[in-house]
C-alpha cells in the first residue's frame, strides 16, 4: 500500500465519476497496474518512493486519465478542460444534444463558436437556425449581424433570399440592395417565411426570447461549471492548481 | 520520434487486439507488450490504455474476467473474442493497403528515430 498512489487514484477517480462497483474495478484495475510497475521498477534497482514516482508519472495525468476513463456518453458531462460530450455537455469544447461551450457541437449548440442544427453563439453555423453576430445557414435561418443562409435576415445579409440594412441574394430587400429579383417575386413559401419573420412583433419578440435564452443557459452552463469546479476543489484543493 | 495522436487514433485498438491474440492478458502486460513491440516508438500515457480496453469490451471484440494474480491481488484479464479476433483481420488488411498506398506514393520512409 501506498498513500501516494491511494491519493493518486482518488483524484483519477474523482475526475472519472464513476459510482459503484464500476468504480471500484476501475479503481482495482489501476491500482494493480500502478503496483505491478512499481515491482519492476525495484527490481531494476530503484528506491521504493522513485518507483512510485515514475510509475504515477508514467500512468498520466489524473485528469487525463479519469477524464478517459468517464463514461462514452452520459447525460451530463461537465468538464474543465478538454472536450465535454453527453446529452448536455459543457466544457471549454462541448459535443452534445445540447452543447454548452467556447466551442459548441450538436443538436442545439451555445458557444462562440457553435455548430448544430440549431445554434446560437458569436460564430455560428447550423442546417436549420442560427443566430448570433455572424451566423451561416446553408440550408435555413440565419438571423445575425451577419446573416448568410438560404433565407438570411439581418444587419448584412447575403442568401438566396436576404432581408436586411444590406442584403444582396437573388430574391432580397433592404436598405441597400443587390439583387435580380425583388422579394415579392420570390416563391410563396419562401415569401412568407421572411414576410412572417420580419413582421416587427415577431422580429422583436424572437430577438426578445432568444436573448433571454441566452441569457438563462449561459449563466446554468458557467454554473453548472463552477459547481464542478467546487467538487474538484473541496475533494482536492491541489488539483485547482 | 514521437507519434501524433491523430496517428494513433482508431489505430491503437488494433494494436490492443493484435496483443490479445496471442493469448489472455491483463492491462500491465498488454502496455509492456505495446512498448516492448515498438520498441519504444509509441509513447502513451499507460492509464489511458485502459479506457481503449474498456471500449473493446463494451463493443464484445474482448471479454474480462477477474482472477487472482500470483501476488495476491485480483486482476482483470481480457481475452479475445470471436468478434474481435474477426475485427482484427480486418483492421489488419486495411491496415496492409493503407501501407501499401503510402509506400506506394512516399517510397521507403528513412527509418524512424526513437
Amino acid at each position: 500500500m501506498s498513500q501516494a498512489i491511494e491519493t493518486y487514484l482518488d483524484r483519477v477517480m474523482l475526475y472519472a465519476k464513476r459510482e459503484g462497483q464500476q468504480a471500484q474495478d476501475i479503481r482495482a484495475e489501476q491500482h494493480d497496474h500502478l503496483l505491478s510497475r512499481v515491482a519492476e521498477f525495484e527490481a531494476e534497482g530503484m528506491s521504493r518512493e522513485d518507483a512510485i514516482f515514475k510509475a504515477i508519472e508514467g500512468h498520466g495525468h489524473p485528469r487525463t486519465v479519469g477524464y478517459s476513463l468517464r463514461p462514452r456518453f452520459p447525460l451530463i458531462d461537465i468538464r474543465n478542460r478538454g472536450t465535454a460530450r453527453g446529452v448536455i455537455a459543457i466544457g471549454p469544447r462541448a459535443m452534445g444534444v445540447f452543447a454548452f461551450g467556447g466551442a459548441a457541437f450538436g443538436v442545439v449548440a451555445v458557444g462562440g463558436f457553435s455548430a448544430g442544427l440549431v445554434s446560437v453563439g458569436g460564430f455560428t453555423a447550423a442546417l436549420l437556425f442560427c443566430w448570433g453576430g455572424f451566423g451561416f445557414a446553408p440550408t435555413g435561418l440565419a438571423y445575425a449581424g451577419m446573416a448568410v443562409g438560404l433565407i438570411a435576415l439581418g444587419g448584412m445579409a447575403a442568401g438566396i433570399i436576404a432581408k436586411g440594412g444590406l442584403a444582396c441574394g437573388i430574391w432580397a430587400e433592404g436598405g441597400i440592395t443587390k439583387t435580380l429579383h425583388s422579394l415579392e417575386s420570390a416563391p410563396g413559401w419562401a415569401h412568407t417565411i421572411v414576410e412572417s419573420i420580419s413582421e416587427d412583433t415577431i422580429v422583436w419578440m424572437g430577438t426578445a426570447a432568444l436573448v433571454i435564452g441566452f441569457l438563462v443557459v449561459y449563466p446554468l452552463a458557467m454554473w453548472a461549471q463552477w459547481r464542478e469546479n467546487r467538487r474538484l476543489a473541496s475533494s482536492d484543493p491541489w488539483l485547482m492548481e | 520520434m514521437k507519434l501524433r495522436k491523430q496517428t494513433l487514433d482508431g489505430n491503437i485498438e488494433t494494436l490492443l487486439l493484435a496483443i490479445l491474440a496471442d493469448g489472455p492478458s491483463y492491462g500491465y502486460h498488454i502496455v509492456t507488450q505495446l512498448h516492448e513491440r515498438t520498441d519504444g516508438l509509441l509513447k502513451v500515457g499507460e492509464g489511458t490504455v485502459y479506457p481503449v480496453l474498456h471500449r473493446l469490451e463494451d463493443r464484445g471484440l474482448i471479454t474480462a474476467t477477474w482472477r487472482k494474480s500470483e501476488q495476491g491481488r485480483q486482476r482483470k484479464y481480457y481475452r479475445l473474442t470471436k468478434r474481435g479476433g474477426t475485427a482484427l483481420r480486418e483492421n489488419t488488411a486495411q491496415w496492409a493497403g493503407l501501407m501499401q498506398v503510402m509506400q506506394a506514393v512516399l517510397g521507403d520512409p528513412p527509418p524512424a528515430r526513437a
